[in-house]
């Protein structure tokens, strides 16, 4: 935790450097893909040490003369990243076992070899970039938006009580990076559950004030298949998640209010 | 992810199983925990519980509609949901993910072993033995060190995924909701857990000392 910009000569950075050759290095170990059909396999990459590394900077050398530990050039390791701040959610990709942000994790604090694999909760594209068309359709299936378009001027919206808006702000933080869905013991790449992002945006939206109108068809829709009865309150999600939202309190309001909703409709109470 | 669902049949099921945990299923542990505890006034204070509660009016009704048919959903749509599950504590060995994988282990247990003790105990009374079971068919079958070793971890598998099923039926239904009180939460059922467990053991050691280990404990240390 102490610095990331230190000398490469002194040797007291974290993380145990396996180099035979007296400098250090950062080993890298990708478990590869070249296509959605095609078998994994896994590679090795060694680089010189440099410090202030993370793990995109890295795949970005590797792609400037990408040959493996043995000499043998390979095609440059796929990946998918946009912002390199942590707040696009692209790079999600499990590293070391963990799912994150490769741009955030940085190669001083990790243990080597570093392992990156793709986040096996989506379908892989290639190598490291995986699609995450399922969480953008569940956005989609649950209205996660404020409806405003009409044919006509709807003037200026609501005033809002600036403590619940600061409150929405951190729901809003959600960048859709599907940490959420891979850390879920509840997820396969194969069922339909929503996961934590999807719920969080149902409560963001349906404490909004204009959001509010569509709240009945936001928790319908998480009553049906694969919708919050799938969440098993492993909590994962909430340890996870990069932008620190409070899931497992969206997950627990959405509950709620989905239990009132369908006491509502199958009662009448 | 089909936009048609059948509305909210498979949430309709999630809640009940959730619903069934809690109520019969988990208060008839609490009352059949008390009504055993008479085992701790040994064999003749247990044989005539379990004459008086076999006299109550409606009990075959009772059995059926309120224990059978209950536990059995929570069991078989129990299995159903776990078997969806891909438990990952290897690499997120968060307290609440290891909680969550114990609760699916405690649940699989937990049924094997109320199959088991039922079928060993109220069936066979009803249907072989002809007459109530006595304190005495219980110390029998409980001599065999296997029939005890099913029973001790019956008891804690049984006594946990109540406690921490507790806990999970809190937040599904949104009766506890923010993380602080989450967590609070979490501390009292794993204080709940340690109590029933006790108090399950020490029935159990009613029937194989002759004495409630409680009782025995008491008088070493107390001094009798």
């Amino acid at each position: 935790m102490s610095d990331n910009a230190g000398h490469s000569s002194n040797g007291h950075h974290a993380g145990s450097v396996g180099a035979s050759s007296g400098s250090r290095k950062i080993r890298v170990k990708v478990r590869r893909q070249d296509g959605p059909d095609t078998l994994p396999y896994w590679q090795e990459f060694e680089l010189p040490y440099a410090p202030g590394h993370n793990v995109l900077s890295v795949l970005m050398e590797i792609r400037k003369n990408p040959v493996d530990i043995t000499g043998t050039p390979v095609e440059p390791v796929v990946w998918e990243s946009n912002c390199l701040e942590e707040v696009c959610g692209a790079c999600s990709m499990v590293i070391n076992g963990r799912a994150r942000q490769g741009c955030t994790a940085l190669i001083d604090k990790l243990e080597q070899p570093i392992v990156l694999e793709p986040m096996n909760k989506f379908p892989v594209l290639r190598d490291l970039a995986v699609d995450r068309t399922r969480m953008f359709d569940n956005l989609k299936r649950v209205k996660a938006w404020v409806a405003i378009d009409g044919s006509y001027a709807l003037g200026p919206g609501p005033k809002q009580d600036p403590a619940e808006a600061l409150e929405r702000y951190k729901m809003s933080t959600c960048m859709s990076c599907g940490v959420c869905l891979q850390v879920c013991p509840q997820v396969s790449v194969d069922n339909s559950f929503v996961g934590a992002a999807i719920i969080n945006q149902v409560r963001l939206f349906n404490s909004h004030p204009t959001g509010a109108y569509q709240s009945g068809e936001r928790l319908d829709a998480l009553m049906g298949e694969g919708g919050i009865a799938d969440c098993g309150n492993a909590q994962n999600c909430v340890q996870a998640c990069p932008k620190k939202i409070p899931l497992s309190e969206s997950i627990a309001e959405v509950g709620f209010d989905v239990t009132k909703r369908a006491l509502r409709k199958f009662l009448g109470a | 992810m089909t936009e048609k669902v059948e509305t909210g049949w498979y949430f309709l099921l999630r809640r009940l199983h959730s619903l069934t945990g809690i109520v019969p299923i988990g208060g008839f542990l609490l009352f059949h925990f008390f009504e055993n505890a008479s085992a701790r006034h040994g064999a003749e204070a247990f044989n005539q519980t379990v004459l008086k509660i076999s006299e109550m009016p409606y009990i075959y009704v009772m059995e059926v509609a309120v224990l059978l048919l209950p536990i059995l959903f929570h069991a078989v749509f129990g299995l159903f949901i776990t078997a969806s599950s891909r438990p990952n504590v290897a690499n997120y060995g968060y307290a609440r993910n290891w909680a969550y994988f114990f609760q699916r282990v405690s649940g699989i247990i937990a049924f094997a072993y109320i199959a088991v003790h039922v079928l060993t105990t109220r069936a066979w009374a009803l249907f072989i033995k002809g007459s109530a079971i006595t304190f005495a068919d219980m110390q029998s079958m409980l001599n065999r060190p296997a029939v005890l070793s099913l029973y001790v971890l019956g008891i804690i598998a049984v006594t946990y995924h109540f406690s921490n099923g507790l806990w999970s039926f809190s937040i599904t239904w949104g009766l506890v909701r923010t993380a602080e009180g989450q967590r609070r939460l979490a501390a009292a059922t794993m204080g709940l857990f340690a109590i029933l467990c006790a108090v399950g053991l020490d029935i159990l050691s009613a029937f194989v000392l002759n004495q409630s280990m409680f009782a025995r404990l008491a008088s070493i240390f107390l001094g009798a």
